[in-house]
């Protein structure tokens, strides 16, 4: 089963260093804590992600993008059990530091095996 | 072309349409509600000052190097406050992260043009100079 996939706009972050994508826009019902695939279909480049905080009143959730792993090739495998293709520019000890909030891309890397096996 | 001395050159990485920018005003919009802030009707941009003899192009890849830890893609486009000013638009400064700004009216309370904003950003359009290769 492959990742949720979620539309995003590569501009979109708010104060909190998170990117807002709305619930309509995920192809599968998002948790709290779920790794997803963000997507922009425009110019067809997609990045892992953590789903931060959902409002489900409003219809949005929060994410962590990992735009260091932001590409074209992820994009093509979005739909894949383990769409990703890490990044190689970056040594495990690279780090994605949001709002005083550091997520270990080790981390996210485990949780896309695991979410896929 | 060489920016003039102080230009605010404004980069915006995809989606361009205003379709596209019309459902990124919305996300804005309920995320400030989420946040119990006042709704602003805006849409997200990046922009830095050029420095000395810089190009836009060369102001713009500077600008996108830099945010690159939270923003990029492919391509974009590239402004600057003046033109859009021009046309009617604001620059609003909402950091963190450094340098990004919504673009909207003067005010942030309506919707603006999104056609209009669209259409600049059709004008001059590039691969991401800051995207890695490969």
């Amino acid at each position: 089963m492959s990742l949720p996939n979620v539309e995003i706009d590569l501009n979109d972050i708010n104060e909190n260093g998170q990117t807002v994508a709305l619930l309509i826009d995920a192809d599968q019902p998002l948790t709290v804590g779920k790794i997803v695939v963000a997507f922009e279909s425009e110019d067809q480049v997609a990045a892992l992600a953590m789903v931060a905080r959902i409002d489900e009143a409003r219809g949005i959730a929060f994410l962590w993008v990992d735009w260091a792993s932001m590409s074209s090739a992820n994009y093509a495998s979005r739909h894949a059990a383990v769409p990703v293709v890490l990044d190689n520019r970056s040594s495990s000890q690279r780090y994605s530091r949001q709002a005083g909030m550091t997520v270990e891309r080790a981390t996210v890397r485990r949780a896309v095996v695991s979410d896929a096996a | 072309m060489p920016a003039d001395r102080a230009t605010l050159v404004v980069v915006r990485f995809s989606p361009f349409t205003a379709e596209a920018m019309t459902k990124s005003v919305t996300k804005q919009v309920l995320s400030d509600e989420a946040d119990g802030r006042l709704p602003r009707q805006g849409v997200s941009v990046f922009g830095t000052p050029s420095q000395g003899d810089e190009s836009l192009f060369e102001t713009a890849k500077r600008l996108a190097i830099r945010v690159r830890e939270h923003a990029g893609g492919n391509r974009l486009a590239i402004t600057t406050e003046q033109e859009l000013n021009d046309e009617g638009y604001h620059l609003h400064l909402i950091e963190p992260p450094p340098g990004h700004y919504l673009v909207g009216k003067e005010d942030l309370t309506e919707t603006p043009d999104l056609a209009g904003l669209a259409a600049i950003f059709e004008r001059d359009r590039h691969p991401n100079p800051a995207e890695k290769k490969g």
